[in-house]
């Protein structure tokens, strides 16, 4: 598969007025999202989430490192023109209705009046906004907002979606119709990364996910493989009297074995939590020298080990 | 496209959240009261060249204020509200960006400026019409004022530049004007000049004028008329020789002991050359330099400062920019500093000083020397030659540079760090 987005050894380091480093937002990003998947940028906030897609946008520069889209710069124009970008906050004019914030955008891609004007009832028909189509954007609703967000977002017919938090705002109906979007959009042959801390919206969409603290990648991998209890198997038996389960179970223990009958799967947010936790706590042993050291491969891999096993 | 379609929504900012509303609501009731409210001369031709020279001045610095409001404002709150994060990862340069909202904010200008100018233009025509029972005012207001006049100087002046004249009593000053191309249908020229007196400042100087040329005879004028202002003759066109050459001469026969001072320049011919309808036009032309050039130096400032700060960083050069002329001639002027045992080190750094700050005073342009306030009040021809100077010094060079200046400041900038 061929890589849409590829960060190498990214570093973003925030300096003060004296050039003074003051916060390290993101660092040793090493990452990449292919064609046609869906992938899931997973932190709590803080973590470094918004930065990294601001550096895959080009409205940030990297300290050091490599960002490529398209195996080109995000700054480079062509790239540009296949990027939708939905912000975390629908940053539009508020003087402006939908539809000429939809028209607004398409000239911006240089889209002729007549696609402007098709793909702009689509779109808005698309989020709901059609009755609402004439009042200035700055009068809408936060879920409204989000959804002419998207709806901008989606205007030019892009390869690669970006979309920072996107059901942020939404109640669960608008949560699961973005969901049933993205989907759709991966159907398409689209690719679609996401960035959320709200991470039982994106685990069933995502094909693979990445989950960043502190600027730096703690996992990486497909929600499968990291979610998979690997010491467990799941037997699924249907149509088996009650008595026969007991004597597979109890045949099981003779076998020293643990059985749990409930599901092997553990929720993507527990999975979180208690990576978060796991890491916070390995932190508070060691001095702050070697807490930047845990992010080397090895100790990254073993960590990645020790919670996709726990 | 791109470009366009950021100057239009540049336009709908201005519209819809009724930034441009305030400022000319203020020109309209301010521009509608200036006929009645300023005392002129009580003559016809006071009364329209007061309302001329106060309606386009206010005219003036009403939209500088608002273009470099406008620009500032446009640009620093799509920054500030984050929404050119969204225009940004749109496939558009951010020079686009730049000229769009600049290209906006001139639309919105020379919108403004036609309504609003044309607006000034039938005011002065109404006030300038034929009043009964004044007629003999009429026709002076139509040759002084409500005209367009090519004004000469003299040719020494042209080439010495400005050289102040002192004329003592029973003392004669000759002048000599060249290339003067009044046609056969003109049947006067104008002389208009100013003088200072070494006596008091009230007493009136007279003096004796001659307009002589070799081979057209002569005209003889006597004036009793007091230092300081503008005063203006008619003299007959025939006396003007055909290669456009004419003398003039001033004899001094005030009083024993009073000297008449002509400073540089202040002695000229003038004679029609066009409409007052083409003049205005003209004169809104440059008035659309100046906003032009406002709008490049706002952006600019937008491009790494804040709201305020880009304001005022603007304001502070519109100040230079129309106080270079000012400045120059202090700087020239005024002597290096001479003191004592410490001379060695303080007039190589006053030197310095001195270089640096002419150095920067070329940088800006001269908007005073495209004010066309003071031609349009006395009826002297803007020339298209001296709008298409401004086109080239003011918009494509000094606007130009700023502009190229701001697309690599802009360039340059991460836009998710606010400033």
């Amino acid at each position: 598969m061929d890589a849409v987005v590829e960060t190498i050894g990214l570093k973003k380091v925030f300096r003060d007025f004296w050039h003074r480093d003051k916060a390290r937002a993101v660092d040793d990003l090493n990452l990449t999202v292919r064609r046609g998947e869906v992938f899931g940028l997973l932190g709590p906030n803080g973590s470094g989430k918004t930065t990294t897609i601001k550096l895959l946008l080009g409205l940030l520069f990297p300290t050091s490192g490599t960002v490529r889209v398209f195996g080109l710069s995000p700054r480079n124009i062509s790239v540009k023109s296949r990027i939708g970008f939905l912000p975390e906050e629908s940053y539009l004019y508020k003087y402006l209705n939908a539809n000429e914030t939809m028209d607004f955008y398409g000239r911006l891609f240089g889209l002729s009046s007549s696609e402007r004007k098709i793909r702009t009832e689509k779109l808005l028909k698309m989020s709901g906004l059609m009755p609402s189509r004439r009042r200035p954007v700055g009068e809408y609703s936060k879920g409204m907002a989000r959804r002419i967000g998207l709806a901008q977002a989606l205007i030019n017919d892009p390869d690669l979606v970006i979309m920072d938090e996107p059901t942020s705002g939404l109640d669960p109906i608008g949560r699961q119709e973005v969901r049933q979007l993205v989907l759709e959009l991966k159907k398409l042959g689209k690719t679609v990364l996401i960035s959320s801390h709200l991470l039982a919206d994106v685990e069933d969409i995502c094909d693979r996910i990445a989950i960043l603290y502190a600027g730096r990648l703690i996992a990486e991998g497909s929600v499968k493989e990291l979610l998979t209890r690997k010491d467990v198997t799941h037997i699924s038996v249907s149509g088996v009297p009650r008595s026969t389960v007991e004597r597979v179970v109890n045949a099981l223990r003779d076998e020293s074995a643990k059985v749990d009958v409930n599901t092997p799967m553990s929720s993507l947010e527990e999975f979180f939590l208690s990576a978060i936790r796991d890491l916070e706590s390995a932190e508070r042993q060691k001095s702050p020298v070697e807490q930047v050291k845990i992010a080397s491969a090895d100790e990254k891999q073993s960590v990645i080990e020790r919670l996709t096993i726990d | 496209m791109k470009l366009l379609a950021i100057a239009i929504n540049t336009i709908r900012h201005v519209v819809r959240m009724k930034l441009a509303l305030v400022f000319v609501l203020f020109l309209v009731v301010v521009l509608a009261s200036v006929p009645f409210t300023l005392k002129s001369d009580g003559t016809q031709k006071g009364k329209v060249q007061i309302t001329l020279a106060y309606s386009l001045g206010l005219l003036n610095i009403v939209l500088s204020v608002l273009t470099l409001f406008l620009s500032t404002s446009t640009f620093c709150s799509d920054i500030r509200n984050k929404v050119m994060f969204t225009i940004d990862t749109k496939p558009v340069k951010r020079w686009e960006i730049l000229a769009g909202k600049w290209l906006g904010v001139m639309i919105v200008n020379t919108a403004l400026l036609l309504c609003l100018g044309g607006a000034i233009y039938g005011a002065v025509m109404y006030l300038g019409r034929p009043l009964e029972g004044r007629d003999g005012e009429h026709p002076e207001l139509m040759r002084d004022v409500l005209t367009a006049r090519v004004e000469i100087v003299p040719a020494v002046s042209r080439k010495t530049g400005r050289t102040a004249s002192v004329v003592p009593f029973r003392h004669e000053k000759e002048w000599v004007f060249e290339n003067i191309g009044c046609s056969d249908s003109e049947k006067v020229i104008t002389l208009k000049f100013r003088y200072y007196t070494s006596g008091s400042s009230d007493e009136k100087i007279s003096g004796l004028w001659t307009a002589r040329s070799e081979d057209r005879g002569f005209y003889e004028h006597v004036t009793s008329l007091p230092a300081k202002s503008f005063h203006e003759f008619r003299i007959p066109a025939s006396v003007v020789s055909p290669d456009g050459r004419l003398k003039i001469s001033f004899l001094n026969v005030s009083a024993p002991g009073v000297s008449v001072i002509f400073p540089g320049e202040d002695v000229t011919i003038l004679y029609r050359a066009g409409n007052f309808g083409g003049n205005f036009f003209r004169a809104l032309l440059l008035v659309l330099l100046r906003l032009a050039f406002i709008a490049a130096v706002a952006l600019g400032a937008s491009t790494f400062l804040t709201f305020p700060v880009a304001a005022l960083f603007s304001i502070f050069v519109l100040i230079m920019s129309l106080s270079v002329s000012s400045f120059s001639v202090l700087i020239q002027g005024s002597p290096l500093p001479e003191s004592g045992s410490s001379r060695e080190t303080v007039v190589p750094a006053a030197a310095l000083a001195r270089k640096v700050a002419a150095a920067a005073l070329k940088v800006l342009p001269d908007l005073r020397a495209y004010d066309p306030v003071p031609y349009l009040a006395g009826g002297v021809l803007i020339r298209w030659r001296r709008v298409i100077e401004g086109l080239i010094w003011v918009v494509l060079l000094r606007s130009g540079v700023t502009g190229c200046l701001a697309y690599v400041i802009f360039n340059r900038r991460e836009l998710a760090i606010m400033q």
